[in-house]
């Protein structure tokens, strides 16, 4: 069972609000856990269980204090359970080799964080039609 | 086969092996021994001298003293009244048997060293010294002419004093060459520096036996030494019947000799050799002392001028100017020199009179290979070392060169011209001489090719000189170093840096221009169209506060990718800066391609964002024109494939005195109502072609519309580090 979720992994808060009211304008968009640095994502990931399961997908941006995105993006790949868990990096850089080393360690996609409300609207939308909408995870075990 | 080696006549020379048997004689042993020399070989010491006198020969040789002994009178053969002189080597002895002077001498050896010693120090200069030092020898030893011999750096040599009681011809001035004193024969007066010859006993004799081991004392130390044939020929042409000569040497090198001859038959025995050898190196000594002390005092007189120079190198702001500077320049510096050059970084100036430009750099061409960086080279007869130098003697008979740098490619050079001579040799060109005619007659010849020669002092100048250039440059190139290094440090904080506050400032502004939106769409109605335009308001701001960042984080970017230069085609670069200008402000943009175009050297992406920042510039300030005219071009300089593109448009044009503030960052030189955008694109144009090691400049006059003309660097190679 997977909980309809999406984790988001951002330390501007403004960014993160930005994200949760593009989320909303969804027809029945799922629910959004924040996380405010790369630490309490990876932690709250690690420690799923039947009863708190995996979200459906997971969002990182890459700068954020502590443990930056792309570290948290590599344990996930690296763990059994988080291995095949859908995870989006985005991010304000449109850097080509920050867009190379997501890829090289295992990111899904890589998205460039809109500026204008219209685009981050659209893009959530095509995020919760391919990942949440016709994703399915493998059931989790135990 | 070894050579022969042979004695002068009036001594006898015996070789005694270590077991006290004698292996070799010279052949006139024969006479005393009563039978032929070669018998001698092989019999005991004992044969021949008494056991008193070998004792005495060997106690002398045993502690290497120069005591003579004299021969008793109860010898075993009748030696007569000689005495012998005893060489050392290994264990065993070399005997020189020599007539002894048996009538006292008419002066006190002693009162004479004194008074010799006296005249050194009284004397000021050097001639000075040599005439006195004639006179003398001349009169304590009945030479009836002494000449003081001066050596040059090419072999010949003139004669710089002379003492003639009239018996002679004079000698004063005349000058010698290689041929008449080899230097083949310089050694033989390194350890015996005196060398006499009493010409009434004619001939020489051959040693016989073994003298393996003793060819260098026989050759070089015995006092009754075989004397080299041109001075024997000398002495025949001359009818001179009593030769001396004793060696001067500086340091290493033969400085000269002094020459005595006399008339009559003159014989030096070991004691008034030795006093002779004594005056010697007293003599030398002290010219070396006196030369020394005229360099200094020399030294010490231009030194006021050497200080000069160094002060304007000092002040001045590059090393060319420095040496440039009149007033004592370059040429006083060195004293009778006629002209001077300077080639520092492939650049050649020249001051006074010097050979044309091009054969000056071929002069120092060549000079590479002639000198190491940390001396200097120099030849008062360039034809004699130089091909070319022949075709140079006008302006350059005598150069003096000065290397600047470890390569040897950058240099100062000093020029003589010829000073044409009329010099009287004392003897004719050895390509003429045969056995027939005399070889010691005076010829006056021309003395082309020369120019005054270099001393000591100018040399000393010159390398002075250049150890304060290299101090110079050294500490300017280190300082050059450092300060490119911070500059580089500098560059780099400032690229992250942009590039930090440029994401950095991305969020707020996300914050502000996103959530403006949030407001219109959720408020719009509450707000009314006054609130929506202030709205409007913010988000454009936001906007263009998005272009800037932008265009500062491009603009910082340029610096940090790596460069991977290829051959562009231009047309597809106009085309796809077209389009993107185009896409931005909403309408067809006409460009003008004029060929024929050559390729563009550079980075594909760099050269597409010039081409694109220059054409959206072009279009933006020639929208006001009823017809707007975008040319892109490229216009040749010369023959040898140097030229610029070019973008041209028939806009508002630019005033001359803005022509460098355009690129700056964004500066504007209009309102920003009527033209939208910013000003970094010709700053990030201007950096990418500085980043490919070319250049942009602008042709324009206000109303008549503008041209930016660029070109890249056809060298480049792709970098993969910033800042190469």
């Amino acid at each position: 069972m997977y909980a309809n979720q999406i984790l988001l992994a951002e330390d501007d808060s403004t960014d993160a609000e930005f994200f949760q009211r593009a989320l909303q304008r969804l027809d029945s968009p799922p629910e959004l856990i924040w996380c405010k640095n790369g630490l309490d994502a990876l932690e709250g990931l690690l420690n799923a269980s039947a009863s708190s399961p995996l979200p459906r997908l997971a969002i990182l941006d890459i700068k954020m204090p502590g443990m930056s995105g792309l570290e948290v993006l590599e344990k996930l790949k690296a763990n059994e359970r988080t291995r095949n868990l859908p995870i989006i990096i985005m991010s304000s850089s449109d850097e080509p080799q920050d867009i190379a080393q997501a890829y090289d360690f295992g990111a899904n996609s890589y998205l460039v964080k809109p500026n204008r409300f219209q685009d981050l609207r659209e893009l959530v939308g095509s995020i919760n039609s391919f990942w949440i909408k016709t994703n399915r995870l493998r059931p989790m075990v135990g | 086969m070894p050579q022969e080696l042979y004695i002068q006549s009036y001594a006898y020379v015996l070789t005694v092996a270590p077991d006290g048997t004698v292996c070799a004689v010279s052949e006139n042993v024969g006479e005393i021994w009563g039978k032929a020399a070669a018998t001698a070989i092989g019999q005991p010491a004992e044969a021949f001298f008494g056991p008193a006198t070998l004792e005495r020969m060997r106690e002398v040789a045993h502690r290497d003293s120069l005591k003579e002994i004299p021969l008793e009178p109860d010898e075993p053969l009748p030696w007569g009244t000689r005495q012998a002189v005893v060489h050392h080597h290994y264990d065993g002895m070399l005997l020189e048997i020599e007539p002894r002077i048996a009538v006292h001498r008419d002066f006190s050896r002693e009162v004479a060293l004194r008074e010799i010693h006296h005249s050194i120090t009284g004397t000021e200069t050097i001639p000075a010294l040599l005439n006195t030092l004639c006179r003398r020898i001349g009169s304590y030893l009945h030479y009836d002419r002494v000449i003081a011999y001066e050596l040059e750096s090419d072999g010949s040599g003139v004669v710089r004093e002379e003492f003639n009681n009239g018996r002679f011809s004079s000698l004063y001035g005349i000058r010698y060459r290689l041929e008449d004193l080899p230097k083949e024969f310089h050694p033989r007066y390194s350890v015996e520096n005196v060398l006499c010859s009493p010409r009434s006993l004619e001939g020489k004799y051959r040693m016989v036996g073994d003298v393996d081991g003793t060819h260098e004392i026989i050759r070089d130390c015995l006092g009754c030494r075989e004397i080299y044939p041109t001075l024997d020929r000398f002495a025949r042409e001359e009818e001179v019947q009593g030769l001396l000569s004793i060696a001067l040497w500086d340091k290493d090198e033969l400085w000269g000799m002094i020459f005595a001859h006399s008339r009559d038959e003159r014989y030096l025995d070991h004691q008034l050799r030795n006093f002779c050898h004594l005056v010697g190196i007293l003599v030398s000594q002290s010219l070396v002392n006196r030369a020394s002390n005229q360099t200094h005092r020399q030294l010490l007189a231009s030194e006021s001028i050497r200080s000069r120079i160094r002060e304007n190198l000092a002040s001045a702001s590059s090393l060319v100017e420095g040496l440039q500077r009149a007033d004592p320049g370059l040429v006083e510096l060195i004293p009778e020199t006629t002209g001077a050059a300077i080639l520092l970084d492939a650049e050649l100036v020249t001051m006074g009179r010097t050979p044309p430009s091009d054969e000056i750099r071929r002069l120092l061409d060549w000079a590479q290979s002639q000198v190491g960086s940390r001396d200097v080279f120099a030849t008062d007869n360039l034809a004699s070392v130089y091909e070319r130098g022949a075709e140079l003697t006008a302006t350059s008979a005598g150069v003096l060169l000065l290397p600047l740098n470890l390569r040897c490619t950058d240099w100062i050079v000093w020029f003589r011209r010829e000073r044409a001579q009329q010099v009287t040799f004392g003897s004719i060109r050895s390509a003429e001489v045969n056995p027939e005619t005399k070889r010691f007659a005076s010829t006056v010849e021309i003395r082309r090719g020369y120019s005054r020669a270099w001393t000591e002092d100018a040399l000393d100048t010159a390398r002075d000189l250049q150890t304060y250039i290299r101090e110079v440059i050294m500490e300017r190139y280190s300082q050059l170093t450092r300060i490119n290094h911070r500059l580089q440090v500098a560059y780099e904080e400032l690229e992250s840096f942009s590039y930090t506050v440029s994401h950095d400032l991305r969020a707020p502004l996300r914050g502000i221009d996103g959530f403006a939106e949030i407001l219109l769409e959720d408020f719009a109605g509450r707000i009314g169209s006054e609130g929506t335009a202030l709205i409007h308001v913010i988000q454009q701001n936001a906007v263009r506060m998005n272009q800037f960042i932008t265009d500062i984080l491009e603009l910082s970017r340029i610096g940090r990718v790596p460069l991977n230069p290829i051959n562009c085609d231009v047309p597809t670069l106009v085309r796809s800066a077209v389009q993107e200008v185009e896409n931005q402000v909403g309408h067809e943009v006409r460009v003008d391609i004029r060929q024929p175009l050559p390729t563009i050297w550079g980075d594909y992406r760099l050269m597409a964002m010039v081409f694109r920042h220059l054409i959206s510039n072009a279009v933006k300030y020639s929208q006001g024109q009823d017809t707007p005219e975008i040319e892109v071009g490229y216009r040749r300089a010369n023959n040898f494939g140097d030229g610029e593109f070019y973008v041209s448009d028939n806009g508002i044009g630019i005033d001359k005195s803005h022509h460098e503030r355009v690129f700056g960052m964004f500066n504007r030189l209009v309102t920003a109502e009527e033209y939208r955008g910013n000003g970094v694109g010709l700053a990030i144009t201007r950096r990418i072609l500085s980043r490919h090691n070319g250049e942009i400049r602008i042709e324009s006059e206000p109303n008549h519309g503008a041209i930016f003309l660029f070109y890249t660097d056809e060298n480049l190679t792709p970098t993969t580090k910033p800042f190469e």
